[in-house]
């Protein structure tokens, strides 16, 4: 048999129907055990069928890679003495019982309880996620801590209605209430009611303990239940808080900007620009400095993911989508990524051409009174600006100025020249550029202009 | 007709090759080849100059060759994307080749 990985899809799937039935174990057990005091016999198919499952899953963990400490472990040696030495024994004892018991017609109070072991493969599965990063950590913990809150308020209200049926005295809540006569299900209801009602610290009264038994019970309940409950509830009040966490954080540091700036006398227009710019830097980014947070990782591995996260805009420019992948790696570590808010001045007039802007997104126009058609005039994504006065090492004569938001790369001449003595493709990359920009240098500098 | 460009041709000298280059159109000469071996640097009039006079003797059924261009200046044809534009030779005799042909 093949090795499964830990993160392939197949065992991702695999396992969320495993926490499936370990949930659906952990709601309906209890119920079935108060019913019967043992399986239904309407349920016996569907336990019989988890059982299989729980085994068949014992045998593909013994088939499944693991990782530890950022390597992946193949050896089936290394993999079985971790199993073993961990959750194998819990895993069997909540699968195996059952079946050898089925097939016998035994019913064992006791040991009819043991699929609740399966329980933890709900946390340690939902575990795994987290580190393998299936989903976001705080959607991870909300789903266990909401699974959570339902399995507790679900026991606590099997225990209640458990010790109604035990104690069916006319003192007891069931007799007390008038319900002997009603059904399983509604007296599980009032059971479920009973218990939210005092974990919520509603208290309606309407069912009250009476009995010694009940007395303890909710005395029990209140404290442990209600402490486990505060703890759950404060747990998803604080993950719901973190959700949004990074949007309030950079809420709260654009308040500070715009207070700074109002301070000092900077005008409400400027701030807004600011702002609007702000925004639209952290749509993208999320607030994160890429190249800071990649900086630690190897340069290939780095490159890689500049690229991935970048692939859109990087396929609109001719300068990486013509070069092959090892020099393209290299231009997106060396250019500068560079964003331009409405009507700013990208290149200046009158300054040396040191640098060509090879536009991924937005719109940009040269700035001049001397009449030229719109396409030398409007530059857009894939196209590319500055090259003119770059190769010509001459002053522009004339600006650039952004119609629109506009993301860009920059290329300096420092790191031209560093290319250009270590990629000899790149001058390939750029001549076959420089034929579609034929058209526009040749009205430019007709016009006397050079950008 | 032979012209040979020595030096940079700039915003101070790229008058001269203008005037020169009208004068020997206005004689009705329609084949040039401008021989840049010496040409040191070209500036954008210089490159402006070239271009004028290639436009309008492309409208005249006239040819332009250009020769034994230095590294430098071939980069700036080669980067503007004017290379394919111009027909350029490594030497003058490829030139006379180009322009017999």
């Amino acid at each position: 048999m093949r090795l499964l990985r830990e993160n392939s899809p197949l065992k991702i799937a695999w396992d969320l129907l495993v926490c499936l039935m370990a949930f659906i174990t952990g709601l309906i057990l209890p119920m079935e055990l108060l019913k019967s005091f043992g399986y239904g016999h309407a349920l016996t198919p569907l336990w019989s069928l988890f059982s299989l499952i729980g085994l068949l899953d014992i045998a593909l963990t013994f088939n499944t890679s693991f990782e530890r400490n950022g390597i992946i472990v193949k050896d089936r040696r290394q993999i079985a003495r971790r199993y073993l030495r961990g959750w194998f024994w819990l895993d069997l004892l909540a699968n195996l019982p059952f079946l050898v018991m089925s097939g016998m017609h035994l019913h064992l109070p006791l040991v009819t309880m043991l699929p609740l072991l399966r329980l933890p493969q709900l946390w340690r599965i939902t575990a795994r996620w987290e580190d393998i990063q299936l989903l976001n950590t705080a959607v991870l913990r909300m789903l266990r801590y909401s699974s959570s809150i339902m399995l507790i308020t679900n026991w606590i209200a099997c225990l209640w209605l458990w010790v109604g049926l035990r104690d069916f005295s006319p003192q007891g809540w069931i007799q007390r209430l008038e319900l002997a006569r009603d059904d399983f299900f509604d007296l599980y209801l009032h059971s479920l009611y009973w218990t939210v009602t005092t974990l919520a610290t509603v208290g309606y009264g309407d069912i009250t303990p009476k009995t010694r038994i009940e007395i303890i019970l909710a005395i029990g309940m209140m404290i442990v239940g209600a402490l486990l409950y505060a703890f759950v509830v404060g747990n998803v009040v604080s993950i719901l808080n973190q959700l949004d966490g990074g949007r309030a954080d950079y809420r709260k540091r654009q308040s500070a900007i715009a207070d700074f700036l109002g301070h000092n006398g900077v005008d409400q227009d400027t701030i807004t620009r600011v702002r609007r710019f702000n925004d639209y830097q952290w749509a993208r980014t999320r607030g994160f400095q890429a190249r800071e947070l990649f900086e630690e990782l190897p340069a290939e591995l780095r490159s890689e993911v500049t690229y991935k996260m970048l692939r859109d805009q990087v396929e609109t420019v001719p300068l990486f989508s013509k070069a092959p992948p090892g020099l393209r790696n290299r231009l997106l570590m060396l250019l500068q990524p560079v964003t331009f808010p409405p009507d700013i001045m990208v290149l200046p007039p009158e300054a040396m051409g040191d640098e060509i802007v090879f536009i991924t997104k937005g719109e940009l126009e040269i700035d001049t009174p001397v009449p030229l058609p719109t396409e030398v005039l409007r530059i857009s994504a894939g196209d590319y600006v500055g090259d003119l006065s770059f190769f010509l090492k001459e002053e522009r004569t004339c600006g650039v100025r952004s119609k629109t938001y506009v993301d860009a790369f920059v290329l300096t001449r420092s790191v031209f020249d560093h290319l250009r003595s270590h990629e000899p493709r790149l001058k390939e990359v750029l001549l076959e550029m420089a034929r579609q920009q034929s058209q526009r240098n040749q009205s430019l500098l007709l016009a006397g202009l050079v950008v | 007709m032979i012209i040979h460009v020595k030096g940079e041709l700039d915003s101070n000298t790229s008058g001269e090759l203008d005037n020169t280059l009208k004068q020997l159109l206005s004689e009705g000469s329609r084949q040039f080849i401008l021989e840049l071996s010496e040409m040191d640097y070209v500036s954008s009039v210089g490159l402006r100059v070239f271009l004028a006079h290639l436009k309008k003797l492309k409208s005249d059924q006239g040819r332009m060759v250009l020769a034994g261009l230095n590294a430098e200046v071939q980069e700036i044809f080669d980067m503007a994307g004017f290379s394919s534009l111009f027909e350029i030779t490594s030497d003058l005799e490829a030139a006379r080749t180009v322009l017999r042909s």
